[in-house]
């Protein structure tokens, strides 16, 4: 199914699978403050077991032991470049990452909605009919989820960047395709509660593509 | 003095938005186009850049919401 959706991804995108896991995204985004590659470059990639935080959660003050309290229990933590709260990778989660380059001002929801058009219509390929938008109780909820019958399939977030006149923005889906997602969840909370916050996520807000794409097939339209 | 604003066209409508972090302590010297502060907005992180080089004078607290085109800082 990971798989299958990855080489939809690619085919329909020109969109290389790569396995240079987070640190992708950092040289991405440099290559394209340096006119190294152009707007709409997309990469998919998939990362080992782990949480991933934004540098704001990472600030915290209880974050160093709230890490190692989650590495112990088979969860260590990664910093990424954007913003939002705790989310997971790990095998059955599909990331997926784009640049959008623009000389001068930039603002996200472009990165946001071409990043996403593209998921939606690869999922369409595979019989997942998505849509964009906020998934109460979700974790690491937003504006540019993707879902599926108001259940969060994908979270999305975005860092930008200028240098030289240049402004770049690199958007980050991170797709649960299959797995257990209230494992995933009871990880998150566990750490943001080290962290001294108060997190209660609905396991029923998610869905994995496979899910979704059974419901699909058991109850077609 | 040069004004640091938060560019107006940086998001649209009126999201919620702060700097979730300063890079330097007021008073510090800051170069020309130094990252002074990371700007979050949602769930997207902006970097927001010294104009010149000279002394930062902050005006907004960390985690305070700041809105487009607003007055941020100064650099003497």
């Amino acid at each position: 199914m990971e798989d299958r959706l990855a080489a939809w991804l690619a085919a329909q995108s020109d969109a290389a699978i790569d396995d240079l896991d987070m640190a992708g995204d950092t040289t991405m985004l440099e290559d394209a403050l340096d006119g190294r590659i152009v707007s709409g470059r997309m990469r998919i990639w998939r990362g080992p077991q782990r949480l991933v935080v934004s540098p704001r959660l990472a600030r915290l003050p209880g974050f160093a032991v709230a890490a190692e309290y989650s590495a112990r229990d088979g969860w260590p933590v990664a910093v990424r470049l954007s913003g939002g709260t705790t989310v997971v990778h790990r095998p059955g989660i599909l990331n997926v990452s784009r640049v959008h380059i623009a000389e001068g001002g930039i603002n996200a929801e472009q990165g946001y909605r071409s990043l996403c058009a593209g998921i939606i219509t690869a999922l369409n390929r595979i019989g997942v009919a998505a849509d964009i938008g906020t998934v109460a109780g979700s974790h690491c909820d937003g504006r540019h989820n993707i879902r599926w019958n108001d259940r969060k399939l994908a979270g999305t977030s975005a860092a930008i960047r200028q240098r030289n006149g240049r402004t770049a923005c690199i958007a980050h889906a991170n797709i649960a395709v299959t797995g257990d997602i209230a494992e995933d969840i009871a990880a998150i909370e566990a750490f943001e509660r080290r962290l001294g916050l108060e997190p209660v996520y609905d396991p029923g807000a998610h869905v994995t593509v496979e899910a979704a794409q059974r419901y699909g097939i058991i109850n077609p339209p | 003095m040069t004004d640091v604003t938060i560019p107006a066209d940086l998001w649209d409508g009126d999201l919620e938005a702060s700097i979730s972090a300063w890079f330097y302590e007021d008073g510090d010297e800051v170069a020309a186009n130094a990252v002074i502060a990371e700007i979050m907005v949602e769930k997207t992180s902006y970097e927001l850049l010294a104009p010149v080089a000279g002394t930062l004078r902050r005006l907004v607290a960390e985690e305070e919401p700041i809105v487009r085109g607003q007055r941020v800082a100064h650099i003497d």
